[in-house]
């Protein structure tokens, strides 16, 4: 004897309709917000990874993540800020994974050593004083370096860095002003090894 | 030895960028080495902060966007528990403490009970009074919960108003898209049954019974039946 089911037809057709209506109105929401912070979560991923490919394909896996979280996102407003933490730590995520594949690699492959260049001048035309910068770069810590890329995008003013991360304007200042303080100390202890070569 | 001290101050005015306090503007101008050393401090901060603009304005491409909204057509959103987690350790941790709460009488109870039965054997006489009074309260509890069972039907009853229909399993999705598809294009369904329904019914016309008077006519003297009147 064939198994028979009771169904309501109504009240499941009426969940099913409203689910449906609330996935589209959700999408639609998330759309308008994707033209302005996809740029946004693109140039973060960037800044840490500095590479494009990497920088893209962590871009879109936040942005998707965020998509599937937006329900649980109480505060509209925080948006921006809440995207950019969600991008910050897949992309640190990766660059760790990154230079851990490249110290496995370079253990067995090292690369012919070159002779390191003689003057400052030397260095920045030789490229390096960008590759070292990016080092630099990597060792300051996470909260300084957040707060260094934010700063410089175009069109951000310390306020909206502050409301973005959820901070207060003094703390920005201060994070900004140690970031770049670090960064000039490393970088000009390398560049004063290099003189001295 | 004298420039050292200055050292720390010409770093920060460097990355501040702002005007130097007097006593260092001062020294700056008198020393060649300071000065030098502020320019190159300088210059060291503008190279950061032309560092930091790279790395942070990188250009987008415009298949970027087209990427990941195309992505996004296709990404399904897993449907969202509306109970929550800590829910269910709530109400675990309720019936957990209503078991307790209910475990606590009974054992009350059953002391009671032993000890009164314990007393009977013991004197005869009056302790029937004790069981009695038990008697009542056993019976008061059972009546309260056959009282409850009605109410709960009845509001369980009336907070589903929908119809329910008998069909095979396989045909259910059918049957849900239909009535799905039935309220996007003409909106309510639910409405449009409600409306056919609730058709005022038109009274019933009964058309006047007319009576007449009643004709007595001579039968078929053959049939030799008797002739009655009734008016």
């Amino acid at each position: 004897m064939q198994e028979l089911a009771l169904i309501q037809p109504i009240r499941a057709a009426e969940e099913e309709w409203s689910r449906d209506a609330a996935h589209a109105a959700k999408r639609r929401e998330f759309e308008e917000r994707l033209t302005e912070c996809g740029p946004l979560a693109y140039r973060v991923a960037r800044g840490v990874l500095r590479n494009d490919a990497d920088a893209e394909d962590v871009a879109q896996d936040a942005l998707l993540r965020a998509y599937r979280r937006f329900d649980r996102l109480r505060d509209a407003q925080r948006f921006r800020g809440w995207l950019v933490r969600i991008v910050f730590r897949l992309a640190l995520d990766r660059a760790r994974s990154a230079k851990r594949r490249e110290l496995r690699e370079t253990e067995w492959a090292r690369p012919a050593r070159r002779p390191a260049p003689a003057t400052a001048e030397e260095l920045a035309a030789s490229g390096e004083f960008q590759a070292h910068f990016d080092r630099a770069l990597d060792a300051l810590p996470e909260k300084l370096r957040l707060v260094l890329l934010l700063a410089a995008m175009e069109g951000h003013t310390l306020e909206e860095v502050a409301d973005m991360l959820g901070l207060p304007i003094g703390t920005v200042k201060s994070r900004l002003f140690v970031g770049r303080k670090k960064l000039a100390e490393k970088l000009q202890c390398y560049v004063t090894n290099t003189k001295k070569r | 030895m004298l420039c050292d001290k200055y050292k720390e101050a010409l770093m920060e005015a460097a990355a501040d960028g702002a005007a130097l306090p007097s006593s260092l503007r001062e020294h700056v101008e008198a020393c060649a080495l300071c000065g030098a050393r502020l320019a190159a401090e300088r210059t060291l901060f503008a190279a950061v902060d032309a560092g930091l603009h790279e790395a942070a304005n990188a250009k987008v491409h415009s298949s970027f966007l087209v990427n990941v909204k195309a992505n996004l057509a296709t990404e399904t959103i897993p449907a969202r528990n509306p109970i929550p987690g800590w829910a269910f350790v709530c109400a675990t941790a309720a019936i957990a403490l209503a078991a307790v709460f209910l475990s606590l009488p009974r054992d009350a109870h059953n002391q009671a009970r032993t000890e009164a039965i314990t007393f009977s054997n013991r004197v005869p006489t009056g302790a029937g009074g004790v069981e009695l009074s038990l008697a009542p309260e056993r019976k008061t509890r059972y009546s309260a919960k056959a009282i409850g069972a009605p109410e709960k039907q009845n509001l369980a009853g009336n907070a589903n108003h929908e119809p329910e229909v008998l069909i095979q399993p396989e045909e259910e999705e059918f049957l849900k898209r239909f009535y799905a598809a039935g309220r996007s294009q003409t909106g309510d369904a639910r409405a449009v049954v409600t409306e056919d329904h609730e058709v005022p019914p038109r009274p019933l016309v009964i058309e006047q019974i007319e009576v007449r008077d009643l004709k007595i006519e001579n039968l078929d003297e053959e049939s030799g039946l008797a002739q009655t009147g009734t008016k």
